[in-house]
């Protein structure tokens, strides 16, 4: 796989933390301990850890309710990387081919409105991230995100 | 995930006091509790200085709270929220939807 800020995660396959989550809500507790777990690790500002936190959040809670008509999992791959510290984040599900970032603020203040989940977020990730790109491969939704540890 | 709920009935109406995060998993329990209070509350104040942060979870009862109140014609304030918090009010659109006020 040739994908990512640079190929950065093929360039430091051995430092990658890679896993595996059903893609339900009642996850959504151990994704956001992921998260937490390695972003403190990497030292990262308290304001820049609850942005993660809502990124992550958000997006798993998009693959949990849409991705799949029955069950599924979302792989998520995290990589800390200096100079300057990131967080470099890989979901992947081989849920519906959806690229999130096609969904317009029109869609999201329509989701508003009618309350449902998906478009507010996806504008909150959009506006928290450093960096987001979107491939559909090998029947896999593929979200890469990066997110600078200081703010 | 943590959160605090406190409830305070004044005389000048119901305040809903958050500290901590409100995320999907925590967001069900200001739901139970707005639940409670809503039917009786006039009105309802939100006080959101101790609340770290919010995700579109949150954001999406609190548009809820917002519609309720304002079906019976009770107002809804939110309170003194952080600069972050704020940010995602304003990242979303919703800064323009709710009356928030700072003491």
């Amino acid at each position: 796989m040739s994908f990512g800020w640079d190929g950065v995660f093929e360039k430091n396959a051995e430092r990658v933390i890679k896993k595996t989550f059903p893609a339900d809500m009642s996850e959504v507790e151990d994704v956001l301990s992921f998260f937490s777990e390695v972003s403190e690790s990497g030292c990262a500002d308290e304001r820049v850890i609850d942005k993660l936190m809502v990124i992550a959040e958000e997006i798993f809670v998009n693959i949990a309710s849409y991705a799949y008509d029955g069950s599924g999992n979302a792989d998520i791959s995290l990589l800390l990387t200096d100079a300057p510290p990131c967080l470099h984040i890989l979901f992947a599900d081989k849920g519906k081919p959806f690229n999130p970032l096609l969904r317009t603020e029109e869609e999201a203040a329509e989701s508003v409105v009618s309350l449902t989940p998906g478009g507010l977020g996806i504008i909150m990730v959009k506006k928290m991230s450093d960096k987001l790109e979107y491939r559909y491969l090998d029947g896999e939704n593929q979200l890469y995100i990066a997110k600078l540890l200081k703010s | 995930m943590e959160i605090s709920i406190i409830t305070a009935k004044t005389d000048a109406g119901t305040i809903i006091t958050l500290g901590g995060k409100l995320n999907t998993v925590t967001s069900q329990e200001l739901a139970s509790e707005l639940e409670r209070v809503l039917p009786e509350a006039t009105s309802l104040t939100i006080e959101m200085k101790d609340l770290d942060y919010v995700s579109s979870a949150g954001l999406r009862l609190l548009v809820t709270a917002q519609k309720q109140m304002k079906a019976k014609g009770s107002t809804l304030t939110i309170k003194n929220v952080q600069d972050d918090v704020l940010e995602v009010f304003e990242m979303t659109g919703l800064s323009g939807v709710f009356n928030i006020t700072k003491e």
